[in-house]
């Protein structure tokens, strides 16, 4: 069976770890819990005819007093990165671990997910602000581990191209 | 640490020994256990067999080994519920080494502080949010000398957010006599005292309306609860007050709110921003005279009270949205 471990990146309260638990365990919780440290969760999953253990390392949200340990990322095969919609600070921050992540992780899949899209009232992240980064290659979705919209797809996105190179 | 006596040396490794409860495996160059010690026990590293991967027994070296270079060091990693280790790899000829240290109590105490930092930040982001968003709208010849300062304390509170509104016909302006507002000031008092008996917290009072929040003050119920209950009581409160043409409606959302002393042009405000609050003042819009609508998530935690249609004397009865 394939190991494949995928790094969650992103700023402090983006939904990492409600991505994470939306993907693993179809639930989500309103209370907001600030993860420290990392917490590995697994999942199995069929891809091509190959059965794939995906390790999802959810790691502590990058704040000002606190930059994310890159050490994390040694032996990732991929990483995601995790915007809030509403926070539209939460971008840059997600293009600056990405250009971090990068160095330690060699040139490995990635994606980004605008998550929280549900609030449709409070979105600051619009098309606009996404349009520079897919241009440059980036695949971007739109999702929200409330919902579950693009959360499935988001993971089994970066899987293909795990398992397919 | 050259120069360091062995004894202080002994007694470093003894502490941690004691403190950090250390284990160790060792792995060949292809990422096989190939040995291991300490305390195994206290990881719940049970299925530590020769040969195995390691990486089987403990996730977070997936992909570390064979390890070249400096030693590496992942902190606080959660091996088991509520259980965080510092691992450390380090590598030495054709063999790596995996060191496990204990850290829970400090990740405990670390984690308590970074939720509260975080919940400050998030506030703080709404607040500002909020205040752009004010002063977006302002007019700039109205605008005063200060501008509004936000406070850096803040909260995330889940609350239960009701607005009560209420008509009561009263005479044209030149035949309005004071007596004419006694009903309303009888109103709005009994409204009020409905809602403070059931540790409602009111943020605003109109000419035809409350905004109450529940949550906010330690009671012994859910906000939800004590909401809806707060709005029973209202109702029978407006009922005995027996007013003519008086109708009443309500609306009860439930939600998040940020919430947090606002300091403008020299007066403390408490500011509460959320949707629920928005939520609230709809639905009381579109209750009709005698209704109270709620959203579902109150619904669902207002527990008994809410558990059907209620009616009050037939004045009032609960819908839900």
């Amino acid at each position: 069976m394939l190991q494949k471990k995928i790094c969650m990146l992103g700023a402090y309260a983006v939904g990492k770890t409600s991505l994470v638990s939306r993907y693993v365990t179809s639930m989500f919780s309103e209370k907001y819990l600030s993860t420290v440290g990392v917490k590995i969760d697994k999942k199995t999953v069929e891809y091509g005819g190959e059965t794939v253990m995906l390790m999802l390392w959810d790691i502590y949200g990058e704040d000002s007093m606190q930059k994310v340990q890159m050490s994390y990322l040694k032996g990732a095969s991929g990483y995601l990165l995790v915007a809030d919609a509403t926070r539209r600070e939460t971008l840059d921050k997600a293009v600056a671990l990405h250009e971090r992540a990068g160095e330690v992780a060699g040139n490995v899949p990635f994606l980004l997910v605008v998550n929280k899209s549900d609030l449709v009232t409070q979105i600051e992240i619009d098309d606009t602000a996404l349009r520079p980064l897919i241009d440059s290659g980036w695949t971007v979705l739109r999702g929200s581990a409330k919902t579950g919209e693009g959360v499935e797809e988001a993971f089994s996105t970066l899987t293909g191209r795990l398992v397919g190179g | 640490m050259a120069d360091t006596p062995r004894i202080v040396l002994d007694y470093l490794a003894a502490l941690v020994v004691e403190t950090r409860s250390p284990a160790w495996i060792r792995t060949d160059d292809g990422g096989r256990v190939t040995g291991w010690g300490g305390d195994t026990a206290a990881y719940r590293l049970s299925s530590l067999a020769e040969g195995e991967p390691a990486g089987l027994v403990l996730p977070a070296i997936e992909g570390l080994l064979p390890h070249s270079g400096g030693p590496l060091r992942l902190p606080a990693v959660e091996l088991n519920s509520s259980q965080f280790v510092d691992v450390h790899v380090f590598g030495e000829s054709e063999q790596s080494w995996v060191l496990l240290t204990d850290a829970t109590l400090e990740t405990t105490q670390q984690a308590m502080l970074q939720q509260r930092l975080n919940e400050v930040n998030l506030v703080r982001g709404w607040h500002v949010r909020a205040a752009d968003d004010q002063i977006s709208r302002l007019d700039a010849s109205g605008l005063v000398g200060e501008l509004p300062a936000f406070s850096e304390e803040g909260e995330r509170l889940e609350v239960a957010a009701a607005q009560i509104r209420f008509t009561v016909s009263l005479p044209a302006a030149p035949e309005l006599a004071s007596d004419d507002l006694v009903p309303l000031g009888r109103i709005l008092r009994a409204i009020a005292e409905a809602a403070t008996n059931e540790s409602g917290y009111v943020t605003s009072v109109t000419q035809g309306s409350l905004s109450v929040l529940f949550g906010v003050l330690p009671a012994g119920a859910t906000p939800q609860t004590h909401a809806v209950r707060a709005v029973l009581a209202a109702a029978e409160a407006f009922r005995t007050l027996e007013c003519e043409n008086a109708t009443m409606a309500a609306g009860i959302a439930s939600g998040f709110v940020s919430a947090g002393i606002v300091q403008v042009a020299g007066s403390r405000v408490f500011l509460v921003s959320g949707d629920c609050v928005r939520v609230a003042r709809r639905l009381a819009s579109n209750a009709g005279p005698g209704r109270l609508l709620m959203d579902e998530a109150t619904r669902r935690d207002a527990g008994d009270p809410a558990a059907g249609s209620v009616s009050v004397d037939g004045a009032f009865s609960l819908s839900f949205s």
